[in-house]
């Protein structure tokens, strides 16, 4: 279903967490909510699940104001970072559980629960004690769980962060598959900008209770609409400079360009430095960084400014050698000045 | 809300029930006359309020008695909790599950039995019927609550502050006060309120262990009590209830400025 | 952690108050067995048990003791836990209410029963209310509720400062399950009865089980309610073993050890008796975790 939330605002023990937050999500869609910790992101969750009243704004679903509703009548569903699996219950039980809640009879929904331990990988699961799962087997009984309550909207709160790393990349797969069959509109909350990208159709910004920016993971991360957007994401340089005679100057970079005279800030993504034999941009490796798959490495320009860019693989060069670039802006990104507080 | 509003009713008719009884006391305390069918006092008095400041058995001997007691048996029973509390929840030896077994049984044991018991033990120890003997069985009392509550805050704060001391320099003593003690405050003041508590209510071991040589505001509120006079009842019993009120807010109040004081840190 | 011997050394107070604990019931079972040495008695005798056990007035006073004890017990666990459920439910948990909580949990015995007088005797303040109200015109119109073999004062009194301590006890388990499991079954599409009868409730009853026995153990060994606010006859059994205790002749001491020791003995079979019910029904709710 189509989520709509407009003008949120939610405020715990006298501070405000949200301030007028506004985000679409298309019916079916896949949304990663994107910050740092602290900002709201899992507020925002309970606010429209509802465990948590909103001092302003409104929440629609599928066209449905759902505002006033009681949590369990929405037909929201939160996958808690604390998972949350009941310990009285077995497996199969919890994975029932919002079908009892819905009346369906025993056989039936312990039926219903296998077949949905099956999605997640978990056949025969379904008598195993809470206990006795590991963290990534609970987190997919509460997967199974939270769809067989069949939400309108699921949201994940950062579902994956307790997990190793080999298990997250498993998990990732395994919600995007159900995603797809399913077509459950979903929200993601996470702190890790490579999942935010690599899974969403959208993905929103959220700094300090307020959406900075909300867009493809294409859109977002190429062209980020503010300095601290900019600055979040990472992978880029920012260079304060100055335009004069249509031509910007900052750091060591000199580009023409159709701005009107006056401060701006220039965001470089590492990939825009091109190895050029006769580039005319020479740069000084100050610092090689080995890391498996690629390497970073630190270069210095003449005026002392610092550049990060990462090569595939292994690199022959070494500190101290002096490397020639181009630089291919594509489509340059500025902020005024005046924006950077 | 129906149901909101039929908790609300419940938890309103809850509180009702706790402080009519409290209300009651001060008012048959204050009554001079009150018979029946009157809903309120006929007359007042300052009778028993009178007694009970000045009369032959006034309350200021029983309250240093009951104070004293209280106090020492606060101090003891924390003070032991903290020793046992510490090999409990720190150390790893053969026989930890007795331990905690040890620490509960005087609970497991009948009041009335436990007093008649420990009574015939101090007979032989030559303790019955004095003060220390009655201490001592009010320590053995509320040790259990003592050893469970600090038990469960050093767990919770376990050794890392203090092998960082060690690293720093300290020795294992000036580790524990200087870092641990501090941070286990507000478990020693609960256990303390506690074992006050707890040894101020005592009647029975307070009966037969003292042999009724030490006498406590407690003990005393029993033949009160047994006796026809309800005002003179009232206002020993409104006595008793206030003062162990006074030393409990005064505990939680010391308890709620040392967490604030963590706070601000 | 560190060496075994500071642990011993540390816990040293601990196995001298255990060791006079353990004195001390060991004196009264000694004592039970006829096993006087000042009064050069110094056979070993289950006489006096048998003559506890073959009096109809004992059976008549566990009987008594059993009752009170069983029926405020359970009284009180439910209305304790429906107590603790509300003051969750109403997100009540840490405020004011949940202080008041405690004061009866602080008052003597002696002190409550001086409430149930003021209140529950035909005297009392319920029954001049209801003579204001024009249920009666007669103090004897009112119920008799203390001093009589029903001892149904006794167990009001019992019920008033147990309901706060079952509802202390739960509550902060109560509180910490349905904040987390409790916010997740509603989430999930359970009302909030629905969640707090399926999740918060099951998963809190260890602790009511815990209040429960407690409890239970209290009342069937306490002296100070049965003893101002039961009846002459029958009397409960620690009101019963006591005046064994004071009787003038001296010799009588073994038959009062041998009413203390049943009154021990029993406590003990039924505490273990309670723990053996009670291990299978619970241990799926604690071993989930």
């Amino acid at each position: 279903m189509r989520l709509e939330i407009e003008g949120l605002s939610v405020a715990l023990e006298g501070r405000d967490i949200l301030r007028g937050v506004s985000l679409q999500a298309e019916e079916g869609a896949f949304l990663s909510l994107l910050g740092p910790s602290g900002c709201g992101k899992t507020t925002l969750l309970k606010t429209v699940a509802g465990i948590l009243a909103p001092q302003g704004g409104s929440i629609r679903l599928g066209g449905e104001d759902i505002t006033g509703l009681p949590p369990h009548r929405r037909g929201v569903v939160i996958l808690f970072q604390d998972i949350r699996l009941f310990p009285h219950m077995t497996a199969a039980e919890n994975v029932a559980f919002p079908l009892r809640m819905r009346g369906v009879g025993r056989r039936a929904r312990l039926e219903q629960a296998a077949k949905l331990l099956e999605r997640v990988r978990l056949s025969g699961y379904g008598p195993r004690q809470v206990g006795s799962l590991s963290g990534g087997e609970r987190q997919r009984v509460a997967l199974a769980r939270a769809l067989a309550a069949r939400p309108r909207l699921l949201l994940l709160d950062e579902p994956f962060s307790a997990l190793d790393e080999n298990l997250r990349e498993d998990m990732r797969e395994l919600v995007l598959s159900l995603h797809r069959e399913f077509r459950t509109t979903t929200v993601l909350v996470t702190h890790d900008r490579g999942e935010a990208l690599g899974m969403s159709d959208q993905v929103a910004l959220l700094f300090h209770g307020e959406i900075e920016q909300c867009g493809t993971p294409e859109a977002v991360y190429l062209r980020p609409a503010t300095r601290r957007a900019a600055e979040y994401l990472g992978g880029c340089a920012l260079l304060d400079g100055e335009v004069r005679s249509g031509i910007f100057r900052g750091g060591p970079v000199a580009l023409p360009v159709s701005l009107p005279e006056g401060r701006y800030t220039l965001c470089l993504r590492e990939q825009m430095w091109r190895p050029a034999e006769e580039g005319p941009y020479a740069l000084t490796v100050a610092k090689v960084r080995f890391q498996g798959r690629e390497t970073a490495v630190s270069l210095a320009a003449a005026d002392g400014t610092l550049f990060q860019r990462s090569f595939p693989g292994a690199v022959s060069f070494q500190a101290g050698d002096v490397l020639r670039f181009d630089l291919d802006m594509g489509e340059p990104v500025f902020f005024p000045q005046e924006e950077c507080l | 809300m129906k149901t909101s509003l039929l908790l609300r009713l419940f938890l309103g008719a809850a509180a009702f029930c706790i402080l009519l009884p409290a209300a009651l006391l001060v008012l048959w305390s204050a009554a001079a006359r009150w018979s029946w069918p009157n809903l309120l006092p006929e007359s007042w008095s300052g009778r028993t309020v009178a007694e009970l400041l000045f009369g032959p058995q006034n309350i200021w001997p029983l309250l240093g008695s009951s104070v004293s007691l209280g106090g020492a048996a606060s101090v003891l029973s924390t003070l032991i909790g903290l020793l046992t509390a510490r090999a409990a929840a720190l150390y790893d030896f053969p026989g930890r599950g007795l331990v905690r077994f040890a620490g509960l049984l005087p609970l497991l044991i009948p009041g009335t039995v436990f007093a008649i018991g420990i009574h015939l033990v101090l007979l032989r120890a030559g303790l019955a019927d004095t003060a220390a003997g009655v201490l001592l069985v009010h320590v053995m009392t509320a040790l259990p609550y003592s050893i469970s509550i600090l038990t469960d805050v050093t767990a919770a704060l376990g050794c890392g502050l203090e092998e960082q001391a060690a690293v720093l320099g300290a020795g294992p003593a000036r580790g524990f006060f200087a870092v641990s003690l501090p941070e286990l405050t507000p478990g020693i003041l609960s256990s303390m309120s506690m074992a006050f508590i707890l040894s101020y209510s005592q009647y029975f071991t307070t009966l037969i262990v003292g042999g009724g040589r030490v006498k406590t505001l407690a003990l005393v509120l029993v033949p009160y009590i047994q006796g026809g006079d309800r005002s003179l009842a009232s206002v020993y019993a409104l006595a008793f209830t206030g003062s162990a009120l006074v030393v409990f807010a005064l505990f939680e109040t010391l308890i709620r400025r040392w967490q604030r004081r963590g706070d601000k840190l | 952690m560190r060496k075994k011997r500071t642990a011993y050394l540390l816990l040293l107070p601990l196995m001298g108050v255990t060791a006079l604990a353990l004195l001390a019931c060991g004196s009264v079972l000694t004592q039970s067995l006829g096993v006087v040495p000042a009064f050069g008695l110094t056979e070993p005798t289950l006489d006096y048990y048998r003559e506890a056990l073959t009096d109809p007035a004992f059976f008549s006073a566990l009987g008594v003791s059993l009752r009170t004890a069983l029926l405020s017990a359970l009284a009180a666990a439910a209305l304790g836990t429906a107590l603790c459920g509300a003051l969750v439910r109403l997100g009540r948990d840490r405020g004011p209410m949940a202080y008041l909580i405690r004061l009866p949990i602080l008052t003597p015995h002696a002190v409550t029963a001086l409430f149930a007088i003021l209140l529950l005797s035909q005297t009392g303040l319920l029954a001049r209310w209801a003579r204001a109200l024009g249920l009666l015109s007669e103090p004897g119109a009112f119920p008799q509720l203390l001093f009589t073999p029903s001892y149904g004062g006794t167990i009001l009194a019992y019920l008033w400062k147990e309901i706060p301590f079952v509802a202390y006890f739960t509550l902060a388990l109560m509180a910490g399950v349905s904040r987390t499991l409790g916010e997740a079954a509603e989430n999930l599409g359970a009302s909030p009865l629905g969640a707090f009868l399926t999740v918060t409730l099951p998963l809190s009853l260890p602790a009511v089980s815990q209040a429960f026995l407690i409890i239970f153990l209290f009342a069937f060994g306490g002296y100070e309610l049965p003893l101002l606010l039961g009846a002459t006859l029958p009397k409960a059994l620690p009101v019963y073993a006591h005046l064994a205790y004071m009787h003038p002749d001296l010799r009588q001491r073994p038959a009062a050890m041998a009413l203390y020791g049943l009154i021990l003995l029993l406590s003990a079979a039924l505490a273990a008796l309670y723990g053996l019910l009670t291990r299978r029904l619970l241990r799926r709710v604690g071993g989930g975790q």
